[in-house]
């Protein structure tokens, strides 16, 4: 999902289901932090890695996708990025290595995300970001898995963009182009993807990279043929998907605030959302890559505060500083993070599921 | 690059390189055990695709075109066996050919690399053109005794060194937000 989204729409979500200013930005902060917390931000803070949420183009250039490298890889995709929707889905076909794999697609609504945002629930406002970051995403990034693998993630040249003309609309095809240093044509629909590489396990099958940034982008409409899905096509509408992300953060942060709650699946708060839902559509379809302006200048109407820009080292200057480390913010950053992944890990390796274990054959010390 | 392909790469640059230095030392003898490693090595590659397709691939759209890569490899294994019964210069003739189709490859990812604006082109037009020029050489000098042979083994040193280099490079990835 675009930055925007996760810091500005999360700030106008959290504001919307009753937080103040300064509790909106501690929770939008966290959400955006999800996209810049890498193992190599952390060893410059001398911080525990294995709270590292994402991992930028160089550190994946790096990485070696063996079984270690692969671990690593999807305890870090699948726990913030691509939270599996079924673990326990019924495939029907394939061997186990297949399964496992197709058993990590990311969907909405999943058992897995009732325990994320419940994960959540009396920790820090951290806590809550990171739940809101993952709970986005799971619209942006559904029926893509957060784990390298060419049979799940690869898409063909049957890609369309389903693009405004005249009063309707028209199916264009999208042009994709592997070009890490290049930027996307929202004009001419170009987008730059990764390469196609015959090998199952490399990193240019991680996740939607073989679909580029378009299922980041709020306003785009797009049909495709999923390499899991038999030939049948999906048309992935992310004007409505986004809209039904921005109704359920507001639910579940005003879920997580209520004592005795229980955040319940397809449960969207579109009654507080009502009265903005012209505008949040507007700023969702607007053709932006960043979509951080209309968000922005909502967030700012509705508290009445000035919303600062995100700095990446707007947490990390206090956590060096100070001699009180865990009291900072990004200390219980930390914290949430490390639970959320090994949440995720144990339950993707409760289920069965062997992509986790350092050995081949399902034995030894899991990961 | 993970470690298995990292070890299966590095394995196949020393064998290259001490293909070359056998066939410097040895030129009657060592084409006829280049062309079986060749046909061997076609064989493996072959069936790894093979067994992929059977396990995985054929559940993904657009799968089968793993099955088409397996077999035409395979078959280009056999076919190499083939030729082993026949002369030399037939085998060389072959291996020539091979050599050709490396490099014309090359070029040809180079130049599509080169459309999407991709930075790495130029390496394997580079590569390209050496193989495809290494292959001209052969032709030219395949009537000149050991010659050729020797034109053949700075062509194995060229292409062990051009994999020693593409473990060294990155692979540059679009990042996910």
């Amino acid at each position: 999902m675009q930055m925007g989204f996760h810091y500005y729409a999360t700030y106008c979500a959290a504001y919307l289901s009753g937080y103040s200013h300064e509790e909106c930005l501690r929770i939008a902060y966290s959400a955006a932090l999800v996209d810049f917390c890498t193992e190599d931000f952390l060893e410059g803070l001398s911080a525990p890695t294995r709270a590292a949420t994402t991992q930028f183009q160089l550190e994946m250039a790096d990485m070696k996708t063996d079984r270690k490298g692969t671990v690593k890889i999807t305890e870090i995709w699948s726990s913030f990025h691509f939270l599996p929707g079924n673990l326990y889905a019924e495939v029907g076909r394939g061997g186990k290595k297949y399964q496992d794999k197709y058993r990590l697609i990311c969907d909405v609504n999943s058992d897995l995300l009732v325990k994320t945002v419940e994960l959540a629930r009396g920790e820090s406002l951290e806590a809550v970001g990171i739940a809101m970051h993952i709970l986005a995403d799971t619209w942006a990034h559904r029926y893509f898995a957060g784990t390298p693998s060419l049979v799940i993630n690869n898409t063909n040249y049957s890609f369309y963009e389903r693009v405004p003309e005249g009063d309707g609309y028209i199916d264009r095809q999208v042009v994709f182009r592997h070009n890490p240093s290049g930027k996307d044509d929202l004009e001419k629909s170009v987008y730059i993807n990764t390469i196609f590489y015959t090998s199952e396990s490399s990193i240019m099958n991680l996740g939607h990279g073989r679909a580029g940034h378009l299922p980041d982008y709020g306003f785009a409409v797009y049909r495709y043929l999923p390499a899991w899905g038999d030939y049948e096509e999906i048309l992935k509408n992310n004007p409505e998907d986004f809209y039904h992300a921005f109704c359920q953060m507001v639910y579940a942060l005003k879920n997580l605030k209520e004592p005795g709650q229980t955040f319940e699946k397809n449960v969207y708060d579109t009654e507080s959302v009502g009265p903005y839902e012209e505008r949040v559509r507007e700023i969702i379809t607007t053709r932006s890559l960043t979509a951080e302006e209309g968000w922005k200048v909502l967030g700012e109407e509705l508290s009445g505060e000035t919303i600062p820009d995100f700095s990446q080292s707007a947490w990390s200057d206090k956590y060096v500083m100070t001699g009180e480390k865990e009291s900072t913010e990004l200390a219980r950053f930390i914290r949430a993070a490390i639970r959320q992944k090994d949440m995720v890990s144990e339950e993707i390796t409760k289920s069965g599921n062997r992509i986790l274990m350092k050995s081949r054959w399902g034995r030894g010390k899991n990961a | 690059m993970n470690i298995r392909k990292t070890i299966i790469q590095s394995t196949l640059s020393v064998l290259i390189l001490l293909g070359a230095l056998t066939l410097a030392l040895f030129p009657d003898d060592a084409i006829e055990i280049i062309a079986t490693a060749l046909s061997l090595m076609l064989f493996i590659i072959g069936i790894r695709y093979l067994i992929y397709y059977f396990t995985m691939g054929r559940f993904m759209v657009g799968g089968r075109m793993i099955l088409y890569l397996g077999m035409i490899i395979l078959d280009l294994s056999i076919f190499s066996v083939t030729l082993l019964s026949k002369s030399d210069r037939f085998i060389l003739l072959y291996l020539i050919g091979v050599n050709a189709f490396y490099g014309a490859v090359q070029l040809l990812h180079a130049f599509q690399g080169r459309g999407y604006g991709g930075r790495e082109w130029r390496f394997k037009m580079i590569n390209g053109v050496i193989n495809l020029l290494i292959s001209v050489c052969c032709i030219i000098f395949i009537r000149s005794g050991n010659i050729v042979v020797y034109i053949f083994a700075a062509g194995l040193v060229h292409t062990a060194l051009v994999n020693i280099l593409s473990m060294l490079r990155k692979e540059g990835s679009a990042a996910i937000q």
